[in-house]
């Protein structure tokens, strides 16, 4: 059996469309039904959840775009079902091309040369290298949830700060690189710092609406900077 | 209605069993596929094919759970089933949380985060949908050099914009605090450190950094305020704090 028969089957599609991608579509629905219910509780109107909604929703477009265009070269080497299911579900573009990569590396093929077996193979590297976030969440996510409420209960001002390390340590390890690489990826960065303070200075002066979409627009912009920055660097 | 208790119970039961279920579902498809075309590759083949990459993934994986979990809340479940997170989900729940004003660690930013991150799953889902189904009219243009340039450089466009609102003095649910960047100091020169050494490590490792820099904050924090140098003032607290 070739690689690509396997790759591209319908048993493949079926597989994934209905048992993957349709199953983790309803997990989706089912986790927003019940928080949405719990924000009527909790005394959320309507208006403020279409707001959180609207604004979700603005703001997963262009990363999920950003997704597609990672699917379409993952799509060229593996076909269209298992990229389609893996991006869709819990994967990542740089992952999945090491992944198969390290797959295939430690059984001395190529991709060109890789038979169904092997294609077979690179599912189950994908998969079972992935769970381990899976697996941690069953142990830890309740406790370490719950760990987080209590610090708030105890103190609520430490319960503040504490929560704000979490976000701060991301943002100094994930910007300074950037800013230390210089180039396009921090003209990139002082781009989307720049849009953002444009919009905020609009929102303050009355564009309430804007508030919603500022780091959508944000991103837009940055990210079509982006290419000028490129051409200008060559 | 139910107790703050009984809705955390059961949203984390809920969180469990689609854990479980995803597992599962990812490890059968290709048990089915082999099956199906009698291309089982062996346990020992999986055993050894996928040893250096659990390696890699496994402490990135605990890394990102103990770093992500306060903020996501129970939406943690999720997040991790339909991954994504540091491009999208993060930047998603940080955005819900900031415009309702609801702060991370409470009930209500928990609840606002996972409808937060359902919404957002679902649309990467159907966009994706979408992008197989229209494969053949989309490729030239999402695979064209801009596109691929702009995809490449999302975490910049991200981080410029959020960075400048997780920096300053106020935080989610109105809470403002005075002089915490302090903190961050050792953590800054360490990243500093490692990038000059080898920025490709400053990457790639991104997660293990987080989890080496995320105690020095958190401790450092908790000295500084201890001590007085860092100051909180809550939205509820009547006393204001010293500006600069």
């Amino acid at each position: 059996m070739e690689f690509m028969q396997i790759a591209e089957s319908p048993s493949l599609y079926i597989l994934v469309g209905v048992f993957g991608i349709g199953a983790v579509l309803i997990m989706a629905v089912v986790f927003l039904r019940k928080s949405w219910i719990r924000a009527n509780e909790l005394g959320y109107t309507h208006d403020q959840l279409k707001d959180v909604v609207k604004s979700s929703l603005s703001f997963s477009l262009v990363p999920s775009i950003a997704i597609v265009v990672g699917f379409f070269s993952l799509a060229a080497m593996l076909g269209v079902p298992w990229p389609w299911y893996r991006l869709s579900v819990i994967g990542s573009v740089a992952y999945e091309i090491m992944a198969a990569d390290m797959a295939l590396s430690s059984i001395g093929r190529e991709l060109v040369n890789a038979s169904g077996t092997d294609f077979t193979l690179m599912m189950y590297v994908m998969s079972v290298s992935i769970t381990g976030g899976l697996i941690t969440i069953l142990f830890l996510g309740k406790k370490l949830q719950e760990g987080t409420l209590k610090l708030k209960e105890k103190d609520a001002h430490w319960g503040a700060l504490a929560n704000s390390c979490f976000m701060l340590t991301i943002v100094v390890v994930l910007v300074i690189p950037m800013i230390l690489e210089g180039g396009v990826s921090l003209l990139t960065l002082l781009s989307s710092a720049l849009i953002a303070i444009i919009l905020s200075l609009l929102v303050k002066a009355g564009a309430k609406w804007l508030s919603s979409f500022v780091l959508a627009i944000c991103l837009i912009g940055a990210m079509a900077s982006s290419v000028l920055w490129t051409n200008l660097l060559g | 209605m139910q107790t703050t208790k009984e809705y955390f119970h059961s949203i984390h039961r809920l969180g469990r069993l689609c854990t479980v279920a995803a597992l599962l579902i990812m490890l059968g498809i290709p048990t089915v596929i082999s099956l199906i075309f009698g291309t089982f590759p062996g346990f020992l083949k999986i055993i050894t094919a996928s040893a250096g990459l659990l390696a890699i993934m496994v402490p990135l994986a605990i890394a990102e759970v103990i770093s992500y979990t306060p903020i996501l809340g129970s939406s943690v479940y999720l997040t991790f089933i339909t991954g994504n997170i540091l491009n999208l989900k993060l930047p998603v729940v940080t955005n819900a949380q900031s415009i309702t004003n609801t702060e991370a660690g409470t009930e209500e930013a928990d609840v606002i985060s996972t409808i937060a991150v359902s919404v957002s799953s679902i649309s990467t889902i159907v966009l994706i949908a979408l992008g197989a189904l229209l494969l053949v009219p989309l490729k030239p243009v999402l695979t064209s050099a801009s596109a691929q340039t702009a995809a490449a450089n999302i975490l910049p466009a991200l981080f410029g914009a959020m960075g400048l609102g997780l920096l300053g003095r106020k935080v989610s649910g109105g809470a403002v605090i005075k002089g915490r960047l302090v903190a961050a100091i050792i953590p800054a020169i360490i990243v500093v450190a490692v990038t000059f050494l080898s920025p490709k490590i400053a990457h790639q490792a991104s997660g293990l950094l987080i989890l080496i820099c995320l105690p020095i904050t958190y401790f450092g924090s908790k000295l500084l305020y201890k001590r007085g140098k860092i100051s909180v003032r809550l939205p509820t607290d009547t006393v204001t704090i010293e500006e600069d």
